[in-house]
């Protein structure tokens, strides 16, 4: 008995699409990355297509997104710039908390950190009494002290 | 802002594309148009970040850019003039399915991408640091800063391909923030794709596979770590390597996407130099075994083999004349190997970590399912699946072995890389499977 040719096609792309869907099944079974991963997309997918083209602009200005950084880096940062620095250095105490000293080194750049620079950043508490304090920023919750931008000669 | 963006990615593209089209030989007929899409935009990215390293800016990188695209895009008018109706139709037939995959793909990541802010560790400490330096700086002149003890701790001397992507458009729109610099991972996004559809021949199940190994790592593709990029393009390229060995499921650029794919992976990270020697060891065990004759290396796939190999030695280059030196890695040196044996005892707290902890466990299980069914099926184990679950376990090896040496805390540096440094291992597990299947029940004869 011969089959029809038309008839063996369908069959054959049916159980190549059986195949697909069922190896499909497995792993997404066995990989919880797959739907995490997928879920994860599809609601940043959403979240921007419900953004106002304003909302959207937003992302896109300087600076934006820094609020992302640990509040005292974000206030060292706020005060260099303020100060127009180009270079500055750290107290020993801020290099001690490796995310607040490398994330302020990296969002302060293009400002350069150099140990002989004269400005210096660091917590209040053990600031050096020599160096001339330029700007505070006073201490907020989750901040374990003021931060202060001072001057040393 | 956001629609000019848009353009500058889209204009990037066609640059990175024009590019490949300039350094590829002349377009070969038995070359699937797929495979060729993936070879330009691979070889466009290699040539590309060739220029942003020789040249003293990115000015000077910009007008090699231009010539070069410009040379691309009379390569390929010419093409096309020359190709004539059958050929253009197929072409367009081909190019359907693959717009259908790949404009969606890059349409997702670009949203998770564009609208997510850098916040993974590395990410910030190390990638965009260096691309932020990089746009600061108008490219890779030589700066002291780069060899500055202040920033030691950033690992100044790994590859830039990623930063120097992440500074294009930062570079291009004189803006830094959270946010734009990551629109340079879609210069990766594009010819990690474009390769996924050359290793699948353009097939619409391979194109699904293609999907899923973007889900499997959709996190570590977003986020700014160098990982999942590095992790994908090397065991695509493993992967395309050993189809070239075994002579199995082989097409006509395997070998060239492969070399390719590795040029890229080495100018990502210097994780990739394991991947690489465990990639040599499978190919050459392969081709032993496979006991077929030595295969023509034309001068296509030896230029593109040249193209892959200049971008990691201008790097190392430009690394000596920076006065970086050995700064390659802040996490081992030289004296690994005597480290490593010291600490024997403690490699199964590695190995749990790594095959355990990390979730490799779970695409071995999806592989050896894949492996057995199609073993059932075909009454023979498929040899392509086997080779790369072997590498995928040597690769691992072999890290776990790097690990015992650090020179840092050897709990820290698994609690903060387990999760990211296997991706190549489960990637080619994922490959494994899929090639299982592929060659026992989906399509009995693919070069048909």
């Amino acid at each position: 008995l011969r089959i029809p040719r038309v008839r063996r096609i369908r069959l054959k792309t049916l159980r190549r699409i059986a195949t697909t869907v069922l190896a499909a099944g497995v792993c997404v079974a066995l990989l919880p990355d797959f739907a995490t991963n997928a879920r994860s997309a599809w609601n940043n997918f959403i979240a921007v297509t419900g953004m106002t083209a304003e909302e959207r602009a937003a992302f896109f200005r300087p600076h934006a997104g820094e609020a992302i950084l640990p509040l005292p880096a974000q206030a060292a940062i706020a005060m260099l710039r303020a100060e127009a620095a180009r270079s500055f250095a750290m107290t020993a105490s801020w290099i001690a908390d490796p995310e607040i000293h490398q994330r302020t080194v990296e969002g302060a750049f293009p400002i350069r950190v150099s140990s002989t620079a004269p400005l210096l950043v660091g917590w209040a508490a053990d600031f050096p009494p020599a160096c001339r304090q330029i700007r505070r920023f006073e201490k907020q919750p989750g901040f374990p002290d003021a931060v202060v931008l001072g001057a040393c000669d | 802002m956001p629609w000019f963006l848009a353009l500058a990615i889209s204009a990037a593209w066609v640059a990175i594309d024009l590019v490949g089209a300039a350094l590829m030989a002349r377009p070969r007929l038995d070359v699937d148009f797929s495979d060729q899409l993936a070879i330009r935009a691979l070889a466009g990215t290699l040539g590309v970040y060739v220029l942003a390293l020789a040249a003293p800016d990115f000015v000077w990188a910009a007008a090699g850019i231009v010539a070069l695209a410009s040379v691309g895009a009379i390569r390929t008018a010419l093409a096309i003039a020359d190709g004539g109706r059958a050929r253009r139709n197929d072409a367009m037939r081909s190019a359907a399915p693959l717009a259908v995959y790949l404009v969606p793909a890059l349409l997702v990541l670009a949203v998770t991408i564009l609208f997510t802010p850098l916040s993974s560790w590395d990410a910030r400490s190390i990638w965009f640091f260096h691309a932020k330096m990089l746009a600061s700086i108008g490219g890779f002149a030589a700066d002291p800063y780069w060899a500055s003890p202040e920033i030691a701790y950033s690992a100044v001397g790994h590859p830039k391909l990623l930063p120097a992507a992440g500074a294009v458009f930062p570079a291009i729109f004189g803006v830094w923030n959270e946010f734009v610099p990551k629109a340079g991972l879609l210069l990766l996004a594009f010819p990690l794709l474009a390769a996924l559809a050359g290793f699948a021949r353009g097939r619409a199940e391979g194109l699904v596979f293609g999907v899923a190994l973007v889900l499997a790592c959709f996190g570590l593709l977003t986020n700014g770590l160098a990982d999942g990029y590095h992790g994908a393009f090397a065991a695509l390229g493993t992967a395309s390597l050993l189809h070239a060995a075994t002579g199995e499921n082989a097409a006509p650029g395997d070998a060239m996407r492969g070399i390719l794919c590795f040029g890229i992976a080495l100018s990502l990270k210097v994780e990739a130099m394991p991947a690489l020697a465990v990639c040599g060891a499978s190919v050459v065990a392969a081709f032993a075994m496979a006991r077929r004759p030595w295969p023509a290396f034309d001068r296509a796939t030896a230029a593109m083999a040249c193209l892959a190999a200049s971008a990691p030695i201008l790097w190392i280059a430009r690394r000596i004349a920076w006065g970086l030196g050995e700064t390659v890695h802040v996490n081992f040196d030289g004296a690994w190997p005597s480290r490593a044996i010291a600490s024997v005892e403690r490699w199964p707290e590695v190995a749990s970590a790594l095959w355990g902890a990390s979730g490799v466990w779970r695409y071995a299980v999806v592989a050896a399912l894949a492996i057995a069914i199609a073993a059932a099926v075909r009454r023979r184990p498929p040899a392509a699946a086997l080779w790369r679950v072997a590498a995928a376990n040597l690769y691992l090896l072999v890290i776990s072995v790097l690990y015992l040496g650090t020179t840092a805390d050897l709990r820290w540096l698994i609690a903060v890389t387990f999760d990211r440094t296997p991706t190549f291992a489960s990637l080619t597990l994922l490959l494994a499977a899929w090639l299982a299947f592929d060659k026992a029940t989906l399509t009995p004869s693919v070069r048909a």
